[in-house]
């Protein structure tokens, strides 16, 4: 009778001793990538200072956009390694905030949670990016504003559109700002039009639709 | 010995009616009444930013800006409540708090930098609103700091969207200028209260 | 002294949250708790299927998950191809009708985000998060 709660407290205190710790670097890490930049990475740096071997369960993503990668399965004690985080950042733009969850079998904190902050930086803001007109309706012009993000230079753009079938016209707005006048030929027909914006001496270019709709159906 | 009479205990809630009497006389009146002014204007100042958030004055400040005060008088007659939601989205774009908290804090921020002002104007719980003032825009100026060091482009929020196309160093200048005007006030009000603390009856 | 500064401190917050829980009461079917999506911006699998033609599906997921499976007749819009994938969408959008983008699940934010650009950007309204994304989808349908 004694033996087993004997060998019990014993397994109890050598637990309590033994208890594994996976200590973080960071577990936010903000990034600024480049206007180019395909992939935001950050590498979460981690050591195991307890006194027994951790092994990751699982380490997944919040979202698709975002892959997580272990260097190693299991970390000895003592040991210390990385969780590389990519982000690919697609044709977002603005803030963005992917979290990694990793799993891991330590007896307590058996979660944690990785943040990548990242401040994807854009060249343009252009808004709306869709102007449409009704079938029918009068062909005014309609404006599009373009703002020049904050890290960057642009003196002029240029715009074409990808059919006559509208025109688009370029203004100076104050510093950093352009306005696109876009007006139809006619609202007869159902038309659309790619505006291409390319800021001067920039390979970049960026988007703007305009487009001649159905009448709404009368419900 | 018996204490004399006109020693007074501070009261808790309630600040001194009259200034320190070091001094009678016209100079000592008009240093009176610069340091109530001055609690006046960072009453309005935090008034103003709480009603820019509970209500949408976009409109009547835009008109007070260019000077058409008769579209104004009838902006005040239609104004309707501001949507919280657009504080919260401010709160939130500095990254830091929760979305759930930011949307707390969009309804209670406001309230509280009035009921602090009025604290100020009436001298009700005195100390207490410059103290939650002060700690509110010290922690405003860091979260602007960190969203400037992170190059996160946001509007601040402090004075709804009247504020929205204020520049950084505008933003940190205003903060500090208030905060400077806060403490300024919160040790003056401390060492009244010092000074009318009795010393030990002899 | 300290003391005294505090409990003042103390009364002035409690008297604050007063009327802070008074708008907040007020405003609880304007603005959301768990999401930056307002609730007039979400709707459940029944109420868009109730939207019958008038709806345009958005899927908002990677382009292997769509090619996978995906609502009939929705259309793939996600930030990983947005500026390829954007006018394609805005081909078949009219006035009139309402756009209903998902995700894979209540804690995927990629249908938020869809959503919030194509509000702000395009600036469309009567666009919706549908709550829930894929996951209530194929709950009410299989």
């Amino acid at each position: 009778m004694k033996t087993p709660i004997l060998a019990f407290t014993l397994s109890m205190i050598m637990c309590l001793g033994a208890r594994a710790q996976l200590k973080w670097e960071q577990t936010t890490i903000e990034l600024r990538p480049a206007p180019n930049d395909k992939q935001a990475i950050g590498h979460f740096k981690y050591e195991n200072t307890g006194k027994t071997p951790i092994h990751f369960k699982s380490v997944h993503a919040s979202c698709g956009c975002t892959t997580a990668q272990t260097q190693k399965e299991e970390v000895p004690p003592g040991d210390k390694g990385e969780i590389t985080a990519t982000f690919n950042i697609g044709d977002r733009t603005g803030s963005q905030v992917k979290t990694v969850t990793v799993e891991t079998d330590e007896a307590t904190n058996q979660k944690t949670v990785l943040t990548l902050k990242a401040e994807i930086p854009q060249q343009l803001e252009i808004t709306p990016n869709f102007v449409f007109w009704k079938q029918g309706d009068k062909p005014d012009t309609k404006t599009i504003n373009v703002k020049v993000g904050k890290d960057f230079t642009v003196k002029h753009i240029k715009v074409t559109s990808s059919t006559p079938d509208f025109e688009a016209k370029v203004e100076e707005a104050g510093k950093g700002e352009f306005k696109i006048d876009v007006k139809p030929q006619d609202t007869n027909k159902v038309v659309a039009s790619m505006l291409t914006i390319q800021p001067e001496d920039s390979q970049k270019v960026f988007y703007a639709t305009a487009r001649i709709t159905n009448a709404p159906q009368v419900q | 010995m018996k204490e004399t009479s006109n020693v007074q205990r501070p009261m808790l809630n309630t600040e001194p009616a009259a200034y320190p009497t070091l001094g009678v006389g016209r100079s000592s009146n008009i240093v009176r009444f610069l340091w109530r002014t001055l609690g006046l204007v960072v009453a309005a100042i935090f008034i103003f930013a709480g009603l820019t958030k509970i209500l949408d004055l976009d409109h009547l400040i835009a008109d007070l800006q260019q000077l058409q005060f008769a579209n104004a008088l009838a902006d005040l007659r239609n104004v309707s409540l501001a949507n919280p939601g657009e504080f919260a989205r401010d709160i939130d774009n500095f990254k830091i708090l929760p979305w759930p908290v930011s949307v707390a804090l969009a309804f209670y921020v406001p309230w509280l930098e009035i009921f602090c002002a009025l604290g100020l104007v009436f001298r009700f719980l005195y100390r207490g609103a410059l103290s939650i003032l002060s700690a509110s825009i010290v922690v405003f100026t860091l979260a602007i700091i960190a969203a400037k060091v992170r190059g996160l482009d946001i509007t601040c929020g402090c004075f709804g969207h009247a504020s929205q196309h204020w520049s950084f160093p505008s933003h940190l200048a205003t903060n500090l200028t208030i905060l400077v005007a806060l403490v300024a006030l919160l040790f003056k009000a401390t060492s009244e209260i010092r000074r009318q603390i009795p010393f030990n009856s002899r | 002294m300290k003391s005294s500064i505090l409990r003042q401190a103390v009364i002035l917050a409690l008297f604050a949250l007063l009327p802070a829980a008074g708008e907040a009461i007020y405003f609880r079917d304007k603005i959301s708790w768990r999401s930056a999506i307002a609730p007039s911006e979400m709707v459940t699998v029944e109420q868009a299927r109730g939207l019958g033609d008038t709806v345009i599906w958005v899927d908002a997921r990677p382009d292997e998950e769509f090619a996978s499976d995906h609502v009939p007749g929705a259309i793939l819009l996600n930030e990983d191809r947005w500026n390829e994938l954007l006018p394609q969408f805005l081909a078949v959008w009219s006035p009139g009708k309402k756009v209903v983008v998902y995700c894979s699940s209540l804690s995927c934010n990629a249908s938020r985000e869809v959503v919030r650009r194509l509000r702000k950007e395009a600036q469309l309204s009567d666009v919706f998060v549908l709550e829930g994304g894929w996951e209530a989808w194929l709950k009410k349908n299989r």
